[in-house]
């Protein structure tokens, strides 16, 4: 043990999450957990007067519980309307009142939201997101009314959506899709990051899932959808899904030319255990064998890969990264294999300095991996990230 | 126990010993280095086994209780041994006795549930009187009405509802280090809302 070992603790610098980390070990541990590594852990940790400080704190909190037995739970609508990202403290948060993901919305207003009143706050269109979602089903297949419900989730946040239809959705982090249920289908379009579908089998409601340059249609199953910044990877972990290349027609007012184009569109049947990846440039890997458990650990915090490129696999560890990570187009051709934890992602990055010819820089919000500059003189460097948005 | 020493010192990083007296006399007979040796051990483990006994069993004076019982009980072992098995010792014997202490308190509750609504089990943490608790009361009530709703239904679920951070986390769909984060982020507001207000310092 040496002195490090507090800095590699769970939840690094933050002392308020190690001091309610402690509480409860010192708490709750069974007696033959509180071994003696754990009891000098402990004491290291107690010297620091600050920490102390802190987790006296914490003591008082939890023991006032007596007090505030009568406080009130949010409810779904305000729990759907939470835009906090934890990355600095709440006092600190609330002074700045909008969130970079609110700020986004209103401005970009690439959010198909043309069935409400402009101007409208963003804590009351995600309450209202979730107002319409409790409706029953005519409301969605009604009138020709189509309303899209944008679900997104914070960097490292995964989230577990219920939709009317009985299916169920789990998205990574930073990860953004809309859902629209109407009478003819069920159509869900996955525009960044990552999704888990548990879809309710429905015979003559087809639930299908556009992601990049494809759709994806279910037949009564659950798989997954990665939007990369180039490419999509459906991994199927029960059941067949039907993929489809090119763009999904829904979207255009009038003709359904996803009936018309069908005939001639060549679909492929993905079934459980498979996997199958096509890129924003209409490339196709072939099916393969996929291993499934790997493939859904990210609902737990962890990212496994196998063999993968480092750009993906930057991409994918990014959704989770308090700092936004990125890599530079060689360094990004090299392929890792192994899994990285949503709380030990520094970690990682200084390993990949010791497996890999690369260097991890940090130049303002960005950290940077790019091929280490090997030649004396200095010569052309690889020191370009590309910084995806 | 009264106001002024039932809280924990927060400003103190190396509290008082209890018993530190009795240390120092130690080292003055003729036995050489080791009771010295075995009172700095103490000086450096006390603060932190106190804290851990007091969370581990609820008091603050039973921790402080204990301590002493496990110092004596290293005292006790005629062994010479080194520094650091001593300070394993220290901690082995204290956990030990806080699994005894917290048996023999589940045992003592069974003949006194009856009692236990009008006492309050953690003495030490809770507010003092019920005029400063009041006002705890209300700032704490106000800071969580505050929070972020994901914030505030992860505090509620661990602090009242008692679930564990698994479970907190399985129910809001995130991990369990996730959960902790929530709830750690919540405790902070809190108590920079307590803090602003000035009631716990000031009752000091």
């Amino acid at each position: 043990m040496n002195d490090d070992d507090v800095e590699d603790e769970p939840m690094g610098s933050d002392r308020w999450a190690e001091a309610l980390t402690w509480h409860v070990t010192l708490r709750e541990a069974a007696e033959k957990d509180l071994t003696s590594a754990v009891g000098r852990e402990w004491q290291k940790w107690h010297a620091d007067p600050e920490n102390q400080r802190v987790f006296d704190d914490v003591s008082r909190l939890l023991a006032d519980r007596d007090l505030y037995r009568e406080c009130r739970r949010p409810s779904g609508a305000e729990l759907a309307a939470d835009r906090y990202d934890l990355l600095s403290p709440i006092a600190e948060w609330r002074k700045v009142p909008p969130p970079r993901i609110a700020a986004k919305r209103v401005a970009s207003g690439r959010y198909r939201w043309s069935w409400l009143s402009g101007g409208l706050a963003v804590a009351t269109l995600a309450t209202i997101a979730v107002v319409v979602l409790r409706m029953p089903l005519r409301f969605w297949s009604g009138t020709g009314q189509r309303g899209s419900v944008v679900y997104q989730t914070n960097v490292g946040e995964i989230r577990n959506v219920h939709l009317p239809d009985g299916s169920s959705i789990i998205l990574g982090g930073r990860t953004e899709l809309s859902v629209a249920l109407s009478a003819q289908r069920r159509s869900v379009s996955l525009r960044r990051g990552e999704a888990w579908f548990q879809v309710a089998h429905r015979s003559h409601w087809p639930f299908v899932v556009a992601a990049g340059d494809g759709t994806i249609t279910d037949v009564g199953t659950a798989f997954l959808v990665q939007r990369d910044s180039d490419r999509v990877v459906v991994t199927v972990t029960q059941g067949t899904v039907e993929i489809a290349p090119g763009p999904p027609t829904w979207n255009t007012p009038g003709i359904d030319q996803r009936v018309a184009l069908a005939p001639v569109l060549s679909r492929i049947r993905v079934t459980q255990g498979e996997e199958l990846a096509f890129t924003d440039k209409g490339a196709l890997s072939g099916v393969k064998q996929a291993d499934t458990h790997a493939a859904t650990t990210w609902t737990h915090g962890r990212l496994t890969f196998d063999d993968v490129p480092l750009r993906y696999v930057v991409e994918s560890v990014d959704r989770y990264s308090t700092r936004h990570i990125a890599v530079s187009a060689s360094a990004g051709a090299l392929r890792f294999s192994g899994i990285v934890s949503d709380d030990g992602i520094d970690d990682w990055l200084q390993g990949l300095e010791k497996i890999f010819p690369v260097t991890v820089d940090e130049r303002e919000a960005t950290v940077c991996v790019h091929l280490r500059d090997l030649s004396p003189s200095g010569g052309p460097s690889d020191a370009t990230c590309t910084t995806r948005k | 126990m009264g106001a002024a020493d039932g809280d924990p010192k927060r400003q103190d990083p190396a509290p008082e010993l209890p018993g530190s007296s009795g240390a120092r006399e130690c080292t003055s007979t003729s036995d050489p280095d080791r009771p010295q040796a075995l009172a700095e051990i103490f000086r450096n483990h006390n603060a932190a086994l106190v804290r851990f006994l007091a969370i581990r069993i609820g008091s603050t004076e039973d921790a402080k209780e204990l301590v002493q019982e496990a110092y004596a009980k290293v005292l006790a072992l005629d062994r010479p041994e080194t520094i650091s098995l001593q300070a394993g010792f220290l901690w082995r014997i204290a956990v030990n006795l806080a699994t005894d202490r917290r048996r023999q308190r589940a045992s003592q509750q069974r003949f006194l549930s009856f009692a236990r609504a009008s006492t309050t089990e953690n003495g030490d943490f809770s507010a003092e009187s019920t005029c400063e608790a009041r006002e705890r009361l209300e700032i704490v009530e106000r800071a969580i009405n505050e929070l972020p709703p994901r914030c505030a239904e992860a505090f509620i679920l661990h602090v009242l509802r008692g679930l564990t951070f698994e479970e907190v986390g399985s129910k809001m769909g995130i991990s369990w280090r996730m959960a902790i984060k929530h709830v750690s982020r919540a405790l902070e507001y809190l108590q920079t809302c307590l803090d602003a207000a000035d009631v716990t310092r000031s009752a000091r």
